[in-house]
This record gives C-alpha cells, sequence and structure tokens, in this order.
C-alpha cells in the first residue's frame, strides 16, 4: 500500500515551514554557520498558532515538534484539525537531551537532589508527543520511538502498518531532534578528528522537526505525492538500498552505500546534521518533487540537459553509525 | 479496526524484584510479595523501591561497550524467554528475528554515567555508536544474538512495555519477522526516583494499589520478554504456544503530561480497538491486570472504567511485588497476565487491604480462581498514553 502525504511542516536552522526550505534549496543557501557550529532552529512562529501562556512550560525541544505538526496540518490544509482517530507518530535520536543533562548536574550530590517536576516532565522521552497529542486533540494511536539514526524510516513504516491493519485513517508521523553542545563537544566532533570526512566537507550539526500527515492512498485522490516504500538493512546483512529512478538524498557520514546510487546529492548544508534530519530530506524530496526546476537543480547535467522521469521517485537515504540504513522512497502522485 | 490473526508467544522471561525468571516470580505472586525498600545507592533516601536482588543477575564477563543494568536486566529475560521457546542463537540466525523493546531509562541518553562522562574531561572512549549501544536494549540485543531483522526502541514512558509487544505483533501479522523478541526493560534510576518525588507521586510506604489509604507509587525495576512466531515458523518447529497475543489498542487522552483523563477516555478507545483487533466482546474477559500503581488518579480512574464495562470481571494490580517497573511494567504484566491464563487463577492486591468508599470497584484481595480464556492487561502512561493487550490460551476466542 502506498501511503499519501496530505502535507508537510519543517523546522530548521533554514527557517520554518515548506516555502523555506524551498527557498533554501532554489537559492542553495546554507544559512550562516554559528560559532558553534551548529544550525539551531527558531520556534517563535509557534505563537501564532497556539496561546504563549499555553506554551510556558514547553521546552525547545517539544516546540520544535509542536510548530512543525502544527505546519503540516496548515500545508494540507487540515486548519480545523485532525480525524478523529488519527495517530501520532514521533521518532527522535537524543530525545530532550539537553533538557535531561541539565537536569543532571555533575556534582550534585544525589541526597539532595531536588527536581524541577516541569524539568523532569520535560525530561520524559515521550514529552514531545504528549504536548502534541495534547495541543492538537490527537486521540489515537500515539507512539514515541528512539533508534538513532534508524528512527524515522522505523516511524515511516510504523505508520504504513498502521493504516494497512485499520488501525487508523490519519497518521502525523515525523521526527525531533534537539542539538546539544555538550554532546556535539563530547562525540560528533570528535567523530570526525577521528574519522576523518570520508573526502567531502563535514556538515554543521543542527537541530529540527519535520512532520508529515500520512493517509491511505485509497482514501486520498491521487494527485497527492507518496510513500512508495520503506526499506531497511542492517550492517550484517549484506544486501543494499535500491536505487531510486530520480535521485537519492543522502544523509550520512558514510558514503559506501551510494556506490549503487546513479544520482545523488547531499542537501545537510541547508539543515545540519542530526539523527532524525532524514526527515528534512523528505520534506526536501516533496519540495523536488512538486517543483521540476528545483529537481534539475539537484540532478546530474548531460549533454542533453537533466532528464526528468515520466514517475519520478526520490530515495531518503540515511545510513547509521553502526552500519544499519534506512531509505524511505518518495513519488510524485498516484496517477 | 479491523480484525488481527492472533500471533503465537512461544517463550516467556522475566526478571524482577518478585524473582529471578517467571516461575520464581509467580511462586511469588501467590505467596509473599518482596518488601520494598530505600534505594541500596542512595544514602539517606526514604521512599522505598523494589530492586532486583543482585542475586538474580547472572554474572557477566568484561563487555565493551559496557552493558547497562537495564540491558543486563534485558538480556536476561530474554535468554529466559528464548530457552523457554527452545530458540537457540544459530537457529535464531536462520530466521528473520526482530527485537521490539520498550523502556523509559534505557532510551537514548538519558543516562547518569554519560552525563558524568560529559561533566568531566575525558570523553575520548565513546563515539556515538558506542554510546547508543551502550544504552539501546533493543539494538544491544539485536548485536548480541547476531539478528539482523528489524529492531526498535519505544519510548512511551510506563506503556512502552506493552506497545512494544502490540507493535511486536504487527512485525508477525505483516510478515516482516518469523520471530520478534519483544518486551521492556528498565532499571532503577536515581533521576527518575527524584523526579516522581517532585511530581509528589510517590509514596513513602509499600505502595498500595486501589486501597483508601494508597499515597502514591513504589518505583521498580525489571524486565520481560515474549518470544513472538508466525504460525508458518511455529508449526515447523512443532510447539505449542504458550498463549496467543489476540489483540492490542492504544490510545491518547489529549488531557495531561501527568494526569490521566478523569472518565479514561483513551482507555476506552483503546480497549475498543483491542477487543475490534481480537474479534472479542467485554465478555470473553476472564480477568484483567489493572495498571494499579497506588497514585490516587490512575486507580481512581481504573476502577471507574472497571466497573463502567467490566462489572463482576475480577481484576488486580501486580505493583505490590514488583513496584513500577515503568517501560517494563506493560511487558512484565504480560507475562504475569499469561501465567495466570495458565494457572487458571490470578494472584492478591498486594498492599490492598482497605476499599475505598469513592472507588466503584475492588480488585481482588485474595487469590482468585478464574474461569474463561481470554484475559487483558493495561498500562496507561505519562503524556496520557493508554495500551492494552488481550492474551488468550486459544488461537481464537
Amino acid at each position: 500500500m502506498k501511503a499519501c502525504i496530505l502535507g508537510a511542516g519543517v523546522v530548521g536552522g533554514f527557517g520554518c515551514g515548506r516555502a523555506a526550505l524551498e527557498a533554501a534549496i532554489r537559492n542553495r543557501s546554507a544559512p550562516e554557520a554559528p560559532a558553534v557550529p551548529a544550525l539551531t532552529a527558531q520556534t517563535d512562529l509557534l505563537d501564532r498558532f497556539v496561546p504563549p501562556r499555553t506554551l510556558r512550560r514547553v521546552d525547545h525541544y517539544a516546540r520544535m515538534a509542536l510548530l512543525a505538526s502544527r505546519l503540516a496540518l496548515e500545508d494540507a490544509g487540515m486548519d480545523d484539525g485532525l480525524p478523529e482517530n488519527t495517530g501520532l507518530i514521533v521518532a527522535t535520536g537524543m530525545g530532550p537531551t539537553a533538557n535531561t543533562l541539565d537536569l543532571q548536574p555533575a556534582d550534585v550530590a544525589a541526597a539532595d537532589l531536588a527536581l524541577s517536576p516541569i524539568l523532569f516532565s520535560n525530561s520524559v522521552q515521550n514529552a514531545a508527543a504528549a504536548y502534541i497529542s495534547m495541543l492538537l486533540k490527537i486521540r489515537g494511536p500515539c507512539l514515541s520511538i528512539n533508534q538513532y539514526e534508524m528512527s524515522v524510516p522505523l516511524a515511516f513504516q510504523t505508520a504504513i502498518d498502521w493504516l494497512e491493519e485499520g488501525r487508523t485513517s490519519t497518521v502525523l508521523v515525523g521526527g525531533v531532534d534537539c542539538f546539544s553542545k555538550a554532546l556535539h563537544d563530547a562525540s560528533l566532533s570528535r567523530r570526525e578528528t577521528k574519522n576523518g570526512s570520508g573526502g567531502r566537507t563535514p556538515a554543521p550539526v543542527g537541530e529540527g522537526s519535520a512532520f508529515f500527515i500520512l493517509t491511505r492512498s485509497d482514501a486520498a485522490g491521487a494527485q497527492y505525492p507518496f510513500v512508495h516504500d520503506v526499506h531497511m538493512g542492517a550492517a550484517m546483512r549484506p544486501d543494499a538500498p535500491p536505487v531510486p529512478n530520480t535521485l537519492m538524498l543522502h544523509n550520512s557520514r558514510k558514503t559506501d552505500l551510494l556506490d549503487h546510487a546513479s544520482a545523488h546529492v547531499d542537501l545537510t548544508h541547508l539543515y545540519g546534521t542530526f539523527p532524525t534530519s532524514m526527515g528534512m530530506d523528505v520534506a526536501a524530496a516533496l519540495a523536488l518533487l512538486r517543483t521540476e526546476q528545483l529537481l534539475s537543480m539537484c540532478l546530474p547535467r548531460s549533454d542533453g540537459g537533466s532528464a526528468i522521469p515520466e514517475n519520478p521517485r526520490i530515495g531518503c537515504l540515511k545510513q547509521g553509525e553502526t552500519g544499519d540504513w534506512g531509505m524511505i522512497v518518495i513519488g510524485r502522485d498516484g496517477r | 479496526m479491523n480484525r488481527q490473526p492472533p500471533v503465537a508467544i512461544s517463550g516467556l522471561g522475566c526478571i524482577c524484584a518478585a524473582g529471578g525468571n517467571l516461575p520464581g516470580c509467580t511462586e511469588a505472586l501467590f505467596t509473599r510479595p518482596p518488601a520494598p525498600a530505600p534505594p541500596r545507592a542512595l544514602l539517606g533516601a526514604q521512599h522505598p523501591v523494589f530492586e532486583v536482588p543482585d542475586r538474580f543477575l547472572p554474572t557477566i564477563g568484561s563487555q565493551h561497550p559496557p552493558m547497562v543494568r537495564a540491558v543486563r536486566l534485558a538480556l536476561t529475560a530474554a535468554n529466559e524467554a528464548l530457552a523457554d521457546a527452545g530458540l537457540t542463537a544459530a537457529a535464531l540466525r536462520q530466521k528473520r528475528v526482530g527485537v521490539v523493546i520498550g523502556t523509559n531509562v534505557a532510551s537514548g541518553v538519558s543516562n547518569r554515567a554519560l552525563q558524568r562522562e560529559l561533566g568531566g574531561i575525558d570523553c575520548s572512549g565513546m563515539s556515538p555508536a558506542e554510546r547508543f549501544l551502550t544504552v539501546n536494549p533493543a539494538q544491544w540485543l539485536a548485536r548480541h544474538f547476531g539478528l539482523s531483522g528489524p529492531h526498535v526502541t519505544i519510548v512511551n514512558a510506563c506503556s512502552a512495555g506493552g506497545d512494544a509487544i502490540g507493535l511486536a505483533g504487527t512485525w508477525i501479522r505483516s510478515g516482516r519477522c518469523d520471530v520478534v523478541i519483544a518486551g521492556g526493560t528498565d532499571a532503577f534510576y536515581e533521576v527518575t526516583y527524584y523526579g516522581f518525588i517532585a511530581l509528589l507521586n510517590s509514596d513513602t510506604e509499600a505502595c498500595k494499589p486501589f486501597d483508601a489509604r494508597r499515597n502514591g507509587l513504589n518505583l521498580g525495576e525489571g524486565a520481560a520478554m515474549l518470544v513472538l512466531e508466525s504460525e508458518a515458523v511455529r508449526a515447523s518447529r512443532g510447539v505449542k504456544p504458550r498463549a496467543f497475543l489476540s489483540g492490542y489498542g492504544t490510545a491518547a487522552d489529549a488531557y495531561h503530561l501527568t494526569a490521566p483523563h478523569p472518565e479514561g477516555g483513551g482507555l476506552r478507545v483503546a480497549l475498543r480497538d483491542a477487543l475490534a483487533a481480537a474479534g472479542a466482546s467485554r465478555a470473553d474477559i476472564a480477568f484483567i491486570n489493572a495498571h494499579g500503581t497506588g497514585t490516587r488518579e490512575n486507580d481512581r480512574v481504573e476502577s471507574l472504567f472497571f466497573h463502567d464495562l467490566f462489572p463482576g470481571v475480577p481484576f488486580g494490580s501486580t505493583k505490590g511485588f514488583t513496584g513500577h517497573t515503568l517501560g517494563a511494567a506493560g511487558a512484565i504484566e504480560a507475562a504475569f497476565t499469561i501465567a495466570a491464563l495458565e494457572l487458571r487463577k490470578i494472584p492478591a492486591t498486594a498492599g490492598f487491604e482497605v476499599p475505598d468508599p469513592e472507588l466503584p470497584a475492588h480488585p481482588s484481595r485474595m487469590p482468585t480462581a478464574i474461569s474463561g480464556t481470554m484475559a487483558l492487561s493495561q498500562t496507561l502512561a505519562f503524556g496520557g498514553n493508554n495500551s492494552i493487550l488481550i492474551f488468550s490460551a486459544e488461537p481464537s476466542a
């Protein structure tokens, strides 16, 4: 079964919303790299949708997820709300890491550890899902998963499973990760130092959130883009991802799986790298499929110019540090 | 929700304060509960917890990356479940085997050991992959057993273990996996301990689920694993299932971050979906393993739910034997539910002595014989998540 994508919402270092992402791709404009460097996201736009008083206990991690979710509703023309039994799946690689680390200073003596109940609540791994559920009135199945770089393909796979088994007719699915300078200093920068960058200029670290509204293809019109397939592979299994007919969006430091791709592009300079940044690639794939000019810009040039197949498919590939990989294949429409 | 074919459960494993394996736990459920005590690692701490005695844990050699306690608990339960199912590691490697583990503490980087490293000077030995392998139980088990199937860690707070089992059923039914190791694990964690105290949800005495004097939960730790098999694999091996996963329903309250919906809004939707998936009705349910944490609100909502929808159906809470094991709770209680189906009796609710006149339904005070072949286990979670599993002794109701 193909799952139609009714809408997408993104929040990242490039800005908020589909138009901001499309503009970044069109202008090839990477945001100015800050000192860390990290492409951090702003969530002020959330005040347009939710009264600030309601948000006073919501931390940055959950705000990003909430804003991306709300933008996905807007993009889908569902400002009045989602269907009754809509499901929610939140993928994260780090969870509310920065919050958690703030919560447990190294020098605190265990016996007199006094926690703020709000900080503690925000440190629970499904806090973002809880806020989205409460504020968008989602009362269907609700799942938070944490499998580092594989979280987004697993979330999409689960969303399609839910649609197929009739658990729900609509799923809000996406990913969120929050930048943590402590983790960056401890591991990400060291990774480049230790292993090199594979001959590529390392992308800046990022943060952000991308959410999508999925429904069964037989319940939606043929005009919507769709998730054609989700492929997963394990490090200890020798299979490689299939080659999409048009383009592979690649989002990993490792490049060995790219030998199989005829055309590939890395857009992480626009939003940075983080465990669930594959969600940004899915949003970018939707933008490329929507606008041929953008897609042509990303395809390799040949003598006859860029050739776009009749039914273009874009694969979004993420390879994890452990060698596991996931690929979400997006098609233009169901016609 | 469409009706779903039942999925065979061929192996069970469990470790918690009540016992080092499922037979040990089951014996404790029908004899006497362990007594909670202040956490061993926190001098001066008052609120009691149910910790797993070190003697329950098998000795392990040095590991790299180091095995955190939650993973050690998960591995202990998984080894028991696989042995119970008659599956060796070599046999697993010939099949498409998935791993789905629910957890709260052992998720991502919510890890105090990591924090200590970050707060110190030397992080040189810790790559992201190493860190991830250290704390992610699904990844750890998949690597340990050499499995190449899908693996995922569910972080749905207190319903994570139940949700993991529900998702495992989907993986079997969809044909993605031949076998799935599914369950939950959590270890004692001081931040969670003080967090529940901060939320005023922690009892200073042993917890008293559904009792008039109840004043909060006791944290616990442990793990339970179930081995789910496709019918084709089970038939080819000629093994008799211990039970079947017949239904799974889950729904959000969309109400409050830390309090359940007062009328059990999400719980009722979860029940509707679980029954529809099982092709069953409420009348088919022989008994219910309640979440029964001992907090004022949780027990009030569940009591109302049982009174409205399951009048006269025996129910009980096992938190007085295990404490609240958070991400492991749904899995541990699933194992207990299956064990009770096999024994055809449910244990007394430890800690329940004085019925609360404000609650319309009360749990079993004594071990109770049950009739029927289908039972329900439910979990309510932080963030308003509600999940219900239906198990049956026979493949259909």
